[in-house]
């Protein structure tokens, strides 16, 4: 059995929860959050991808799952988090 | 004399999905394993945006640094990042058929869950001790309460949902009940776990 094939997605995942940790130290600001989302990002697909074996199921089934996530999580977000913007301006009109 | 089907050939464009056959191919299983993993993650998805639209609206929010402690939750991603590269190693194991080594990485998988598990309870009860409750805390708006103890709380229920999939997978993996596919299965799971804490861990305790 070819153990490399496992663990070698866990020290990329150790590592960039690492990058994560000195970034959180190191950066403030659209830096960080642009570091923080890029790794979280990497961290996600690596898990999805070798781990969940989703990189090496049919295109109908990885399109069908990323798009489902992704889509649908975009618009929540678009449609609830980014309402906070204005639910904060109006309670603080007066 | 039973009746017989049908068998005339079907048009290309209705063979795949005209049954008999695995248009995602892969087993009905790992298809319906995929579809729960996607709802499961919408409704994760739908707490985060909930829990940022409670920050956003809020205005201010309680500085993390004051409340958690960022070694710990290190040590927690650290747990959880390993026990998914332990259940990747007993899927292989149980694809490559050795049973053996599959069942002792799935009971490693499990421990590393139930460490976890101990470790939120720990944060919890330290929490909690500080005055955090679902309506209430004593660093800043109330909301911050709700979204950590009903995050985290989801979550650690799918830990817990994924260490008793896992110990009675590894028990029926030892008699010979469950199958590679069996494992495999478990194993979609709690990676799924892990994958929300990755978001759970980045969302919620560093921004």
């Amino acid at each position: 059995m070819d153990y490399k094939k496992y663990w070698g997605p866990w020290i990329s995942l150790l590592v960039l929860t690492l990058v994560m940790l000195v970034a959180d130290r190191a950066f403030t600001g659209t830096i960080l959050l642009t570091a923080l989302l890029l790794a979280m990002t990497a961290k996600a697909i690596l898990i999805a991808g070798t781990f969940m074996h989703l990189k090496w199921e049919h295109k109908g089934l990885i399109w069908t799952v990323v798009l489902g996530l992704v889509v649908v999580g975009a618009a929540l977000f678009a449609g609830i988090a980014a309402d906070g913007v204005r639910a904060h301006t109006m309670a603080n009109r007066w | 004399m039973l009746p017989t089907l049908q068998m005339t050939s079907p048009s290309p464009q209705t063979a795949s999905w005209s049954g008999g056959v695995s248009p995602f191919a892969v087993s009905w299983r790992k298809l319906m394993m995929w579809w729960f993993i996607v709802t499961d993650g919408l409704l994760f998805i739908g707490f985060l945006a909930s829990y940022g639209y409670l920050r956003l609206a809020a205005g201010s929010w309680p500085q993390r640094d004051k409340i958690f402690h960022m070694e710990f939750i290190a040590l927690m991603t650290f747990t959880l990042i390993t026990t998914s590269a332990t259940m990747a190693t007993a899927v292989g194991a149980a694809q490559a058929g050795q049973r053996h080594i599959a069942k002792r990485f799935i009971w490693l998988t499990a421990i590393g869950g139930m460490a976890f598990l101990a470790m939120q309870a720990y944060e919890w009860s330290t929490l909690i001790g500080e005055g955090a409750t679902l309506t209430s805390n004593p660093w800043g708006p109330a909301a911050f309460g709700a979204c950590f103890f009903l995050i985290t709380g989801f979550h650690g229920t799918h830990v817990l949902t994924g260490v008793i999939v896992l110990i009675t997978t590894a028990i029926r993996t030892s008699k010979g009940i469950t199958q590679a596919e069996g494992v495999e299965m478990a194993g979609l799971y709690w990676h799924f776990v892990d994958l929300v804490w990755v978001f759970v861990f980045t969302f919620f305790y560093l921004i």
